[in-house]
């Protein structure tokens, strides 16, 4: 692995000297540990792996033990391909390219161009879905979001105004539509005024943000190389400040960390920032506020 | 991809025993949970179909439900531990709280388990076909409402299911 590119010299007093490429494996290793699938014959063989590779420098750094891992999640997305969130095809993936990187002279870069084409093709795919599907631009699905996921609620409470109760009573709705001996065909809900406003906010911010990041990422000169990691960076912090899906987001945070230049030392900082982030958003701040209020 | 309201979650099934008494509608059984979930995220006709040959392959019994002191008497009488009269004042002592509480009024049925034995009490549904149909909710956002429409259908006739 001499071939790693090291990190910058004002990191490496931080990070005790590691080199990119093995940061970027070790934290993937985390992600391993940290976020397993929840079927066994892929969870232990892929704890089993990550504790290997934290122990021993020298099976982190083999292909071997990727093409396994790799193998491993294939076949526990393969079988469950029906249960599973997107996220855990893109490790797969991730970790393809980890392994076919460490079949190289120089993984460090093959690993960046992978990462790079990675997060195109995730935000690339995104935008065409929310363009190809009838209901997204006009915010008709986060407005349904903001009624019903418990990971909205917090900003359907706080900025569209809407209390417990009315969330309490559409789940309610909803539960009376979808129920096995129910004869029900359709349920009203109940909303506020600002739910448009905010769903439209939302919608827009977020299509926007994937539309930028695509491009950013698809195009390799200098200005777009600076601008593509603020961009992925602002997308980190805010999307999972609400939406805390910390597994797709420690897979875009590694990926980012993969592919930035050696020079940008800020940035990869700021990717390790965003990596510690991710944990932080997932207190939960609504509660603490409504205790602290009462 | 995290766009859309169209989503297994907002995809169900409904599922009918029909019997010459008319229609019980029933729960998918806890066994074909995965395969259920398989359907309803790839809404395929023959899965569908083979969803609803599996469950017109089970039998089906009413769930008995009873006092839970009447049902520690009747098995420490079946067993016969103790003597006659330590358990005569054993019951005398274990009348339960809620004697008024009509159990037998509760019809529920549920899919008897692979190895299961049945007992004698144990009364089978007599159904002639089960009907499964898939539905799917739509969100009107004008009108502020779910709405839910059929999209598949499969009756499967027990009657003509072979081995049965």
């Amino acid at each position: 692995m001499n071939s790693t590119a090291p990190i910058h010299n004002s990191s490496i007093s931080l990070l005790g000297g590691s080199t990119r490429f093995d940061l970027v494996i070790s934290l993937t290793l985390l992600l391993l540990l940290l976020y397993p699938h929840r079927y066994w014959y892929v969870n232990i063989p892929l704890s089993v792996f990550a504790v290997a590779g934290f122990i021993f420098p020298v099976v982190r750094r083999s292909a071997l033990l990727w093409f396994l891992v790799t193998i491993v999640i294939f076949i526990g997305t393969v079988i469950n391909w029906y249960a599973l969130d997107n996220h855990k095809y893109l490790l797969a993936y991730w970790c393809l390219a980890v392994a076919c990187s460490l079949t190289v002279q120089n993984p460090q870069q093959v690993l960046a161009i992978s990462a790079r084409w990675l997060i195109f093709l995730v935000f690339a795919l995104a935008v065409l879905q929310k363009i190809k599907v009838p209901h997204y631009l006009d915010s008709s699905f986060f407005y349904y979001e903001l009624l019903f996921d418990s990971r909205f609620h917090g900003l359907a409470k706080y900025l569209a105004g809407m209390p417990e109760h009315m969330q309490t009573l559409n789940e309610a709705a909803r539960r009376a539509l979808i129920n096995y001996d129910s004869l029900v065909t359709q349920v009203n809900l109940e909303s506020t005024p600002r739910m448009s406003s905010v769903a439209a906010v939302i919608t827009w911010w977020n299509l926007l943000i994937q539309v930028f990041i695509a491009l950013a990422f698809i195009f390799n000169n200098d200005l777009l190389c600076r601008c593509r990691n603020v961009l992925l960076l602002i997308f980190l912090f805010t999307t999972y400040l609400f939406a805390p899906v910390v597994g797709f987001g420690w897979v875009l945070a590694i990926m980012g960390l993969a592919q930035v230049r050696n020079t940008q030392t800020r940035m990869m900082m700021c990717y390790l920032a965003a990596f510690l982030f991710l944990q932080v958003y997932r207190i939960p701040w609504g509660e603490i506020l409504r205790w602290a209020t009462v | 991809m995290f766009s859309t309201v169209d989503a297994p979650s907002a995809r169900f099934v409904r599922i009918y025993l029909l019997t010459d008494n008319g229609e019980i509608p029933v729960m998918l059984p806890e066994g074909l949970r995965r395969t259920g979930l398989a359907y309803r995220t790839f809404p395929v006709e023959s899965d569908g179909h083979s969803l609803a040959h599996s469950i017109a392959e089970k039998s089906w019994v009413y769930v008995r439900m009873e006092n839970a002191v009447e049902y520690y008497r009747q098995l420490r009488r079946s067993q016969q531990i103790g003597d006659a009269s330590e358990l005569d004042s054993e019951s005398d002592s274990l009348q339960p709280d809620i004697s008024q509480f009509d159990f037998k009024a509760f019809k529920f049925v549920r899919p008897v388990e692979h190895d299961e034995q049945l007992s004698e009490q144990d009364e089978l549904v007599n159904f002639n076909s089960i009907r499964l149909e898939l539905w799917k909710y739509q969100f009107d956002r004008a009108k502020q409402q779910l709405y839910a429409s059929m999209h598949q259908t499969y009756v499967v006739d027990k009657t003509r299911m072979g081995g049965l």
